[in-house]
Order: structure tokens, then sequence, then C-alpha cells
């Protein structure tokens, strides 16, 4: 009965309902964007750092991965060295550079990557096959990224001129090489809009010439971790890195919770924005009900007072109030539910144009768990911010009420 | 005039009541000292000018309001000093109360008025639908229970209002202004149909300024100035200067 | 070199990303007993055309890095291209003031910069450059930059010229994302505040009709009435609004300061303009004539006695 009362007093002004739901629901869609903003981006950057089981990265000492064009030098030992440790099950080193492709006129700059196929957690391959290492360490296939193949105008198969450097007052290139493209992938760490190609490492180093010999930007380790809760699991990871640090002062080495927390810095504006906004849409939510409610049970104060008089206890008025309260969060959240998914998509879209990201990396990401606590919060907030009118209807002196009712 | 004699089958007792409220700047003295005893099945009227105190005893004979001091007795308990859980409690299942203006939910139907003190009694729903839907048929609105009030018209309201005051069977209906916002023909109607409860057993008290009313009553108390100047029966009938606001 | 403080240890053991030109190069305190005396003063070591260069090159050192370290002019460091490496020392010859760029704001780099020829020998990029700059007279005017650009490169092989403006626009692409994105979260916030707005108006003139529905029954035209109830509704979002831009900027002065501080720059991150002023304002004007209107609409319409609820 409680719950008719309650809905019909939120049917009586169909308009001032509408009005307050659509702006809970506005709300509600801004605080589930911002909570998916907040957990969004460390969430995806876990993922993608994840994704293919390495745990730690080692770089040259003082930078990022792949964040400066660093290299270290003794990259056969240190990944020897890195191997050796019990705990750590493979390590995958890569080298970075930048290369010249070139097809006929057409020419284009490229990232190119030296990693091993075996081990390699840079990439997906999407069609044809992995490079292969030639004896001879000379660099004559590679795999290459969808936009390498649309600004070259080439296709699997294909031969592509590649070269170091060039000299403009010799018009030649620096070190040349010929690769037959026999696979496409998806580079997981490459911003989109940058053609990439993936060679086996031996062969890039090679192809580098001095600058590249022995040399990686980066080396990937995955450290045994089956078996063990996620406390004992990060334990393990900081030992390893912590003894890789100490016995290879040239590198430094990041781990994944380490790196989440670099790239977060980075992006903290986002986050503080995303904590901003989230609590301003919540006062904007508890505002909205504490104000209609309000008004609406000084409307009713008479209606109320009749109520207590034919025998409603005081929790009863309470419970009636609150419950309109959270009809209208309910309304407003499950409105605002499909509002924030749509907004977050658009949004992320917008923010997903930054220059030099990742194509997996996403600042709005769906987690149902971040959604439902932030929404519950926002309809526990909406229920009790009824309940101070709730409680003064509730506290109303009815004797006072009648009498105040049949003068008016 | 007849006195009263209260000693057989107390409901009602209030003995030396006084009440006064604020109004704004002025304390009002509404009750200054009211004794009075209304035994079972009495159909009692209430009359007096505007002010003199009969809406305040009515609500402490309802156990709405408290007197500041003396006591109210109901059913042989002590109702002046009631928590407000208890007082409640009272009101929902031994006190039906009228009101001049009906006071119905203006959301809700008929019917559902009807059922809203037997929900919170915790009446289970399809009890106390049925009982709802004897109670409008016994005042008469059998076929307009899914009728909001604001398709009602005053009477039909004002019938709403006691089949509500009925739901949960109490001892004592109290009515304040029943007919006052009634044409002459439809608060004769709302009279014949409070005779009619009374003659079935329920102890009706009104407050009224309407002298068909109050002339329909076995027992007419009569109020000035916070206290009572007249308490008769029936066979003497008020004058018009007891009535008149 | 002086003494550093114990905590600041860890920081002059970081490697230094250096983004003039080419390269990283590490960088540790030299041991005190091998380090000149300090040179409180002028920079040493200035760029003289033709100087042979001296024997422990000079090197200027960003504030914030000469802050965090405890690095002074006249320290000596030891520097080298790759970390572990034992490099050659240096002296800090200059502190450096890093114009505030937006693009590095939330980058906690540090920099220290070199002679040319002193970072080309010590990453080994023996007359290499990533970039030169060029100024074209100015008397040539605009058209000559054009023709410049084209002149190189037709000839150019291996490298391009970029007139400056595109390269503005190439490098502000992520203001303008994020530009993009405030414009975006502005509009929904925007569209949220409206609807608060609406709704408090409304109500709030709602709660008015036992008032309107007196002025009704006192012989008040229903123009006079709706005239009354919307001029009422503007005023009170005016002056909501207006006390809403109060509000804001006291927000940007926190807000400044607060990233200022976190960010340690001078940029500016929160701006009231006039001009956001006067949209606010004139938002919430709007909106309080629009639900004046739609409020005044329903209780003219409505008759008075059924306002007053009889």
């Amino acid at each position: 009965m409680r719950a008719t009362l309650a809905w019909a007093a939120l049917r009586r002004h169909p308009m001032r309902t509408l009005l307050a739901v659509f702006g809970l629901a506005i709300a509600a869609a801004l605080l589930l964007d911002m909570v998916m903003l907040a957990t969004g981006m460390r969430a995806s950057f876990r993922s993608l750092l994840t994704s293919q089981g390495y745990q730690l990265r080692v770089t040259p000492k003082g930078t990022l991965p792949f964040d400066t064009e660093a290299s270290v030098g003794g990259a056969a030992a240190l990944v020897a060295s890195l191997r050796s440790h019990p705990d750590v099950a493979r390590v995958s080193p890569s080298l970075g550079t930048t290369v010249q492709a070139q097809r006929g006129e057409q020419a284009v700059s490229a990232f190119a990557l030296g990693t091993n196929a075996d081990v390699q957690g840079e990439y997906t391959l999407l069609a044809g096959r992995e490079p292969s290492m030639p004896a001879d360490s000379t660099i004559r296939e590679a795999i290459v990224n969808a936009t390498f193949l649309t600004r070259l105008g080439v296709s699997l198969g294909d031969t592509v001129d590649l070269s170091t450097e060039r000299s403009a007052q010799l018009r030649q290139s620096g070190r040349r090489g010929r690769v037959v493209i026999v696979g496409e992938a998806r580079f997981l760490y490459v911003p989109p809009g940058l053609p990439a190609l993936s060679t086996p490492l031996g062969a890039l180093q090679h192809f580098l010439g001095t600058s590249g010999r022995d040399r990686m930007s980066l080396a990937m380790a995955s450290v045994r971790v089956d078996g063990l809760d996620a406390a004992a699991q990060r334990d393990r990871i900081e030992r390893v890195r912590l003894w890789i640090e100490t016995e290879h002062s040239r590198v430094t080495a990041i781990s994944t919770e380490t790196a989440i927390v670099q790239v977060e810095e980075r992006l903290a504006y986002f986050r503080q924005l995303a904590f901003i906004l989230g609590a301003l849409s919540l006062v904007i939510g508890v505002l909205l009900v504490t104000t209609l409610v309000s008004l609406s049970v000084n409307e009713r104060l008479g209606e109320l007072a009749v109520l207590r008089a034919i025998g409603v206890p005081r929790a009863g008025v309470l419970q009636q109030i609150m419950l309109e309260g959270l009809m209208l969060g309910l309304a407003g959240i499950t409105i605002g539910l499909g509002l924030g998914l749509v907004t977050a998509r658009w949004l992320n879209t917008i923010l997903r144009d930054f220059p030099g990201l990742p194509a997996d990396l996403d600042f709005f990401v769906w987690s149902g768990e971040a959604a439902w606590k932030s929404l519950a919060m926002l309809l526990i907030a909406a229920t009790f911010a009824g309940a101070i009118p709730a409680w003064r209807a509730s506290r109303v002196r009815v004797a006072q009420a009648l009498r105040e009712e049949a003068v008016a | 005039m007849k006195p009263i004699n209260g000693t057989s089958d107390v409901l009602l007792d209030a003995r030396d009541v006084k009440r006064e409220y604020r109004a704004g700047e002025s304390t009002v003295h509404a009750l200054r000292g009211v004794s009075l005893t209304i035994t079972r099945g009495e159909f009692v009227a209430i009359v007096g000018a505007s002010g003199s105190g009969k809406s305040t005893l009515l609500h402490l004979l309802g156990a709405v309001d408290a007197p500041d001091v003396g006591s109210v007795t109901f059913e042989g308990r002590d109702i002046s000093h009631l928590s407000d859980a208890e007082a409640t409690r009272l009101r929902l299942l031994r006190v039906g109360l009228v009101f001049q203006r009906f006071y119905l939910m203006p959301t809700l139907s008929a019917l559902e008025n009807v059922m809203l003190p037997m929900a919170e009694a915790g009446i289970a729903p399809a009890a106390r639908r049925a009982r709802a839907e004897e109670l409008l048929r016994y005042v008469g609105l059998g076929e307009r229970t899914g009728h909001r009030p604001t398709q009602l018209s005053g009477g039909e309201q004002q019938r709403v209002a006691v089949a509500r005051a009925l739901a949960n069977q109490p001892a004592l209906l109290l009515a304040d202004e029943p007919t006052g916002e009634l044409d002459a023909a439809t608060g004769a109607a709302l009279i014949a149909l409070l005779q009619r409860l009374n003659a079935d057993g329920l102890t009706c008290v009104l407050v009224t300024h309407d002298a068909a009313l109050a002339q329909s009553a076995q027992r007419v108390i009569t109020m000035r100035d916070g206290r009572i100047v007249h308490d008769t029966r029936s066979d003497t009938a008020p004058t018009a200067g007891d009535i008149a606001p | 070199m002086t003494r550093l403080p114990k905590t600041r240890e860890a920081i002059r053991r970081l490697a230094v990303a250096l983004c003039a030109t080419v390269g990283v190069v590490a960088w540790q305190p030299l041991p005190a007993q091998s380090a000149p005396g300090p040179v409180i003063g002028a920079p040493r070591d200035p760029l003289v055309p033709g100087r042979r260069p001296p024997l422990v090159r000079g090197i200027a050192v960003d504030e914030r890095l000469a802050s965090d370290a405890g690095v002074q002019v006249g320290d000596t460091l030891r520097l080298s291209a790759e970390a572990g490496t034992v490099g050659e020392p240096v002296v800090v010859s200059a502190l450096v003031r890093r114009a505030a760029d937006p693009s590095e704001v939330a980058r906690s780099e540090y920099r220290v910069r070199l002679h040319l020829d002193h970072l080309q020998r010590l990453t080994g990029s023996a007359d290499r450059v990533d970039r030169f700059a060029v100024a074209i007279n100015a008397e040539a005017g605009p058209a000559a930059v054009d023709s410049f650009l084209a002149g190189v490169n037709h000839v150019a092989f291996g490298f391009r010229a970029h007139a400056s403006r595109d390269v503005a626009v190439q490098s502000s692409r992520t203001f303008q994302v994020v530009d993009r994105f405030h414009r975006a979260i502005g509009g929904i916030t925007i569209v949220a505040s409206a609807v608060f707005l609406l709704c408090i108006l409304l109500l709030k003139v709602e709660e008015r009709r036992r008032a309107v529905a007196a002025l009704r029954l006192a012989g008040l035209s229903r123009r006079t009435v709706a005239l009354s109830v919307i001029a009422e509704a503007a005023v009170v979002a005016v002056l909501g609004s207006a006390a809403g831009a109060a509000i804001g900027w006291v927000a940007t002065l926190l807000v400044n300061a607060h990233y200022q501080r976190v960010f340690r720059t001078p940029l500016t991150f929160a701006l009231l303009t006039p001009r956001i002023a006067l949209f606010a304002v004139a938002l919430s004007l709007l909106l309080g004539i629009v639900a004046g209107s739609l409020a005044a609409w329903r209780l003219v319409r409505t008759p008075p006695l059924t306002l007053l609820g009889r």
C-alpha cells in the first residue's frame, strides 16, 4: 500500500516527476561515465599489459618502454641472465627503431620491431605466418600492420625495400634491405595510424649494423606465479623485479603495477576530473530528490497528517516518502544506465583520438562491479535525500496540521 | 434537561481536561477544564461557536492530541499520556475519524482509500479488499469502488471517508463537521448513514454546526469558550444560539 | 660538489630523458674528491663561436632537476649516454627554466641542455641532428615561407621541411582531443544543469500556487500573473547563476592552485572568462524564462479555486 501511495504521489505531478527522473538519469549517466573513466583507464591498461602474460618490463635505465629511442647493449647476456632466474618463465627481448619502407614511388616511415616470434608479446597475428629467422641473420621477411599495408599499397606476399636512414647530400639510403611481407598483425602497443612491421630480433639487429648490434629496447619477463594467491604473486614479482635492478644497474625493471601507476600519473587529470564530476553528479542527484520530495511533502502536510490521524505510524509515513525517493532514483538510474553507456562510447571515441596511444587502450571501460556500486551509491543517496523531508513529514503534529489545514 | 448517567458501560471518560496551543504570537486556551463521559452506543453531537474548543475536544477523545492537564480514558485505559506509537495504534484499530473536508487520498481509488487502514493493520489483501467492497456497498457506493475522489461528489467522498473510518471495526466514530461541505440533501443522507451506524451499535461523536445533524443525535453537548455549557439528551434540542457560529 | 641530503640520493640515480636532440643520457654525481669547487654567479662555458671546447664541458640543468637533486651552478656531475657506464664529468654551468608547455605538463621528466657537438659525441651521433629551425627574412612575407618549403621539399631526400604553423597544428592534436572531450563533458553538464535548473524553478513557481490563486481572485489578469511568475523565475535564475559564477571563479582559483602545485607549472588549468560567465548567466536566464513560462502557463490555466485545493 505504501508503494501504491508513493507511486501515486509521483504520478500526481507527471511533469515534475518526469523532469526529476530525467535529471537523475543524466546525473546517473555522468556518474557511470566518470566511474568508467576513473577505473577504465587502469583496467584497460592492465588488460593491455597483461594480455600476453608478461608481468615485468625491463628497459634502459630511467625510461618507459619505447618512450624514448634508448636501447641497452649486451642484450643477449642480459636476456640469458634474466632467463637464468628460477622464477622467470620466459623472456621476450625486442628492439624498436624507425625505418623507411619503400615500394616503387611510395615510401613511408615505419616503426620496426625486432622480436622473437616464439616468445613475443607485442602483436597478434591476423593473417599469414610469422617471419622466419634466416641462418645468416639477413633481414628477409616481415609481418606488418594494416596501416602499413594501406599506406604503402601493398599486400601479403609483396616485397618492400627498407632502409635505416637517408643521406640528403648523397641522395642515398643508409643500410638497406628487402623484405617479403609474410603476415599481417595487430600491434598491441602501436598507435593506430602508425605503420609498423616486425622482423626477428636478430635480423633487425643485423640490419641496423653497429647501432643495433646486440642491443634491445625492451625485454618482457614472465614470472612463474601459478598456484599463488594475489598477494603472493605480487611478492614474487616484486622480488624478481628487485633482483633484476640489483643485478643489472643499466636497466629499470617495471612491474605492471608500477607501469599502471606511471601511466595514471600522466593521466591523473582524467581521474581527478572523473572524481570531481562524479561527485558533482551525486550532489545534483541528491539536491534534485531533496528539493522535489521536500516540496511534495510541504504540499501534502495535511494529507500526511490525515494518514497519521487514521493510524499510519511515523515509520509508515517515513517509508512512504523515502519510497518516493527510491522510485525516482530507480527510474533515473535505469534510464541513466543506457544513457551512460551511449555517452561513454561517444566520449571514448573522442579520447581514443589521442596521438600516440595504443589502439587497444580504452578510457571508458564497462565494469559491472564499478557500475553497480556507483549506481547503488546514487540510489542510496537518492533514497536518503528524501530522508530529511520524510523525517519532517513523519514528525508532523497531527492535531496542529489538521487545524491549519482546516483554516487554509 | 436530563442529566447523563455515566455509570454503565463507559467508553470514554474525560476528566478536567485543559488544552492550550500557540497560534502565532498568542496562546489559545482551547479547553479550560472539560469533563465528559460517553457510554457505548451513544450518538453524541458536540456543538458550539467557532473557537469554542469542540474540535480540540474531539481530537483529545480520539487520541489525535493529548491534554495539557486532566485525563482521557478510553475503554478503561488512560490515553492522555500515550506514546506516539500507542496513540497511532489506538486510532488505527479502535477509533474511526471523519473530517469536514473528507481528506481522502486523491491518488487512490475509493476502494484503495478504504483498504488503506486495513493494510496498515496488517490484514491480508484478499480480506481487506472483500471488507472494503462490503463497506462501500454499506455506504451505498458499491458501484463506484474504482473511482478517484475527484470523480466523486462531495457526499460520495464523505461516504467513502466514513467507510474508511469503519475499516478496522472501531469502537468509536469521531466526525468533525461531517456535513460541513455538503448541501442539505446530501447532508441528510449522511446523517441517515450515521444514524444507521449508531443503530448497528457504533458509538458516534460528532462536532457540528449543523442543527439538523445535532438534532439527530441522542445527546447534544454545547461548548463555549473551552467549557461545556450544556449537556442534554435529544429530547431537549439545542437552541440556534448554541449551534450558530 | 655540494653534499646532498640522503633522501635526494635516489633521485640523483635516475636517468635523464634528453629530448633536445637524440638519445638519452644518464648522469650521476662525481665523487666529491674529484669535483672542482662550486662556482656561484655567471654561467661557465658560455657559447662563443669558434672557441675551443674546454676539457670539462658545461651543461645547463632545468630548475626542477636542480631543485629535486640539490644541484647548483658549479657542481660537477658525470654524464653518460648509457646508464651504468662511468660517463664523463660535466660542470653545471647554468640553471634554466623551461617554458611552460602544456604538452609536457603530466610528464615529470628532467632535462639537461648540452652543446650540440657535446651531445653528438656523447651519444655517438656524429654530425646528426633531429631538426633544423630556419628563419626566413621577416620582410620576405608569408609567401616566401611557402616558396622556401616548396623549394626544399622538391630537392629533399630523407627529410622534409614543415612550416612552423603546420607543426603547431600537428603538435596541438592532443589539445584538440582534450578540447573536444571538454566540450563533450561540458555539453553533458550543461544539459544536466539545465534539467536541474528547470526542475527547481518549476517547483519554486508551483510552490506559489496559492499566492497565484489569491492574485487571480483579487482580479489580476492572467497576463499580469503570468508575467510576474516569469519575472520571478528569471530573477531567481540570474541571481543563482551570478552566485554560481562567483563560486566557479573561486573554484578556478582552487583548481589552478592545486594543479600548478601538482604539476609544478605556471600553466593555467581553469579559466573563467567574462564570455563564459555571460554564457552561464544567459543560459540560466533562458532556462528561467522557459521554466517560468511553463509554470505560469499551467498556473493561469487552472481555476483559482482549484489552485486553492477547493
